[in-house]
């Protein structure tokens, strides 16, 4: 499983150290902090020192329906990506000609200006559930999407971005994944988003449904022919490995981590630097190692063995040193997964990592929190219903 | 005057009966398609009834002139027309006459020895060759079953499908009522149980009714309906359990092969197969 950056500014060298120290397979850029003669810069120099990395242009389509709210955050997305961006509403979207028009513009935009491994193709989130009109348009970004990207003769990958509204009835999801894979789409791979905002609680990757569902898209997905990568994934990254997903990325900052369109929209209060954190393997989250600072030496375990475990250990690491150490984590995690052969081993596998992890945590009482056996019941919770979902019979 | 000769009758099934005829000094299957029932007595419900047997009859003649040859029936040298046969107004036309027997019947004799692996691989090849080309033009058989399929003797056509009376073509508008249960009842994928159905409906559906067909012909049973139980909990089981996996009854399979039956077989359409051209080269691997 190839582990991506999701890259937002153009400043920094997460993207790049982390290329060079092969804890990166690739990036999926998000333009709108980036100037377009900055980006094809930083594609340059990708492309350059590190051939063989993926590289996949998100266009931030989704953004265009919140475009026109007052007060909407667009970055660089009007003035320099104005080729294909601009506000749409719903009303713009709904004939089918209007959208061929906008993926074409999209699609172009990409081809003709950007040195991409495959494309992306665009698409807009579903917002009010499954039967809404915003699903409607979705459904057909994806049919024409596909026929689109088929006549420009190149690899591609079609958005899917699912709105946690889209969590809530799970039957409607399942229903929604058998229409959507029945569609005739001669594409590389689906892009999938599925929104993990923070007003969802501190850790959205764990809710049980969305974790489920999540899991679902990308199994089936996977047995129906397409890779699958899967944007701003994070934590639930390990959880996706298991059953099929071909690629997971996140980056360091919040806006990287959680999908959702608020930061598009207006700002509701002030930004949020995440704070410095070790995602821990053995434990399962990610700790501020102060916490446990003075009890670290006796359980060194916690420590995955990375090789800027000294840099955490003595204080030093800056936010570069995490982003490279997260996305080291995730790589050892979904390796030690895909090691198990089959998908019930992989899922056995993990449902074991999760009560050891417990265990641990248990003879670490600065971490023994509550809020830490929610997410590991959560978890379980998710994988039960994912093995009922996807008709695995396996008794966890 | 009939320009055929009837030779003796070979099939009877609902609204439908099949003749042995020669026809121009050839054998052929004559199919009569008969538009009334005198069970009805209501003449606007009698009306209803005849101009649906007519649709399907018309649909499934001008199907074969579509599709007919290869995996698929032939039509034989009588064209589709209506008659009064045997004092009942029939739609009337022929098929070509396959040497062999109907696959329930192959199944069902004790005396045939367990079908190997490359026969039971033609069987799935044949059936898969025949939705894809049903669902290139957007049409789902539903109605896949060893009934409805002809074992021969001809090597370049092993097996061959006929029976599309209820074929439906997902653009196009509905011919059945609501209340004909398209299909056999053990062998339709649990989805078409849904009400609904029909506006999802495609062609992964029938890759379930074929994989339950291979199922029974490489095993002599029915991977859901067990003995003899009842229309209620074969649909319990179609909606809820597990169906039985090839590989634990047919050790000497390929387990790849048995995994794709299995799969075939999975209560959630995306869940099965979805790019057939993909399937085929699997199964010819």
């Amino acid at each position: 499983m190839q582990i991506l950056a999701q890259h937002g500014y153009g400043e920094g060298e997460k993207v790049s150290r982390g290329l060079e120290h092969g804890l990166l397979d690739g990036v999926v850029i998000g333009p709108k902090n980036i100037r377009l003669s900055a980006l094809k810069g930083k594609i340059d120099g990708w492309e350059k020192n590190s051939p063989q990395a993926r590289i996949l242009f998100d266009p931030q389509y989704y953004a265009t329906v919140v475009a026109q709210e007052e007060g909407a955050r667009l970055g660089y997305l009007v003035s320099d990506y104005s080729d294909y961006f601009s506000p749409k509403t719903y009303k713009d979207l709904r004939r089918e000609r209007n959208i061929r028009d906008e993926l074409n513009k999209a699609l172009s935009f990409q081809l003709e200006n950007l040195k991409l491994s495959e494309a992306i193709v665009p698409g807009i989130m579903i917002q009010d559930g499954l039967h809404s009109e915003s699903s409607s348009i979705a459904k057909n970004f994806l049919e024409i999407g596909a026929e689109e990207a088929k006549e420009s003769g190149n690899d591609a990958f079609l958005t899917l971005a699912l709105g946690q509204s889209c969590f809530r009835e799970m039957s409607a999801l399942v229903d929604f994944v058998d229409e959507v894979t029945g569609f005739d789409l001669p594409v590389k791979g689906i892009y999938l988003l599925v929104e993990t905002s923070r007003h969802l609680g501190a850790n959205p990757w764990y809710i049980p449904e969305i974790l489920k569902g999540r899991m679902y898209l990308n199994y089936a997905f996977a047995q129906a022919g397409f890779e699958v990568i899967n944007g701003f994934s994070m934590f639930s990254s390990p959880f996706l490995s298991a059953v099929g997903a071909t690629g997971i990325s996140c980056g360091w900052f919040d806006t990287l981590r959680y999908f959702s369109l608020d930061p598009f929209r207006a700002s509701v209060g002030g930004g949020h630097r995440p704070n410095r954190r070790y995602l821990s393997k053995a434990l399962w989250s990610r700790l501020d190692l102060a916490t446990i600072a003075p009890d670290l030496g006796r359980n060194h375990w916690i420590m995955n063995e990375y090789s800027g475990d000294s840099r955490f250990e003595s204080g030093e690491a800056d936010e570069c040193d995490e982003a490279l150490q997260h996305w080291h984590a995730l790589q050892v995690m979904s390796e030690s997964i895909l090691n198990q052969q089959g998908v019930s081993a992989r899922l056995q596998f993990l449902w074991d990592s999760l009560n050891q992890a417990e265990i641990h945590r248990s003879h670490l009482p600065a971490l023994s929190l509550p809020k830490f056996k929610d997410q590991i019941d959560g978890c379980r919770t998710a994988l039960r219903g994912f093995c009922e979902l996807a008709e695995l019979p396996l008794s966890l | 005057m009939n320009p055929y000769k009837i030779l003796k009758p070979i099939g009877q099934g609902g609204f439908k009966s099949v003749y042995l005829i020669k026809n121009q000094g050839k054998q052929e299957a004559l199919k009569v398609i008969s538009l009334s029932d005198r069970r009805i007595l209501d003449p606007v419900e009698q009306e209803q009834l005849a101009n649906e047997l007519r649709a399907r009859s018309v649909r499934e003649f001008q199907l074969l002139e579509r599709f007919g040859g290869g995996c698929v029936v032939s039509l034989g040298s009588i064209s589709g027309h209506e008659e009064d046969f045997e004092g009942h107004p029939s739609y009337v036309y022929s098929e070509e006459l396959l040497p062999g027997n109907p696959l329930d019947v192959v199944i069902r004799n004790a005396n045939s020895a367990q079908p190997n692996f490359a026969e039971t691989k033609k069987l799935f090849l044949s059936g898969v060759d025949v939705i894809e080309r049903l669902w290139k033009e957007k049409i789902v058989h539903r109605d896949i079953k060893p009934q409805n399929i002809m074992a021969t003797d001809l090597p370049d056509r092993p097996f061959v499908f006929f029976d599309l009376g209820i074929a439906f073509d997902v653009e196009g508008s509905s011919l059945t009522h609501a209340t004909f249960g398209p299909g056999t009842l053990r062998y339709r994928a649990p989805e078409t149980l849904d009400r609904d159905y029909r506006a999802t409906i495609d062609f992964r559906s029938d890759l379930f009714s074929l994989a339950a067909t291979v199922f029974e012909f490489a095993t002599g049973r029915h991977p859901i309906h067990h003995g003899s139980m009842s229309e209620g909990e074969t649909v319990y089981r179609l909606l809820k359990k597990t169906a039985d996996a090839l590989a634990p009854l047919r050790p000497d399979f390929p387990p790849n092969f048995c995994d794709l039956v299995d799969r075939c077989l999975r209560k959630r359409p995306a869940l099965r197969p979805t790019r057939l051209q993909e399937l085929k080269q699997s199964l010819e691997a």
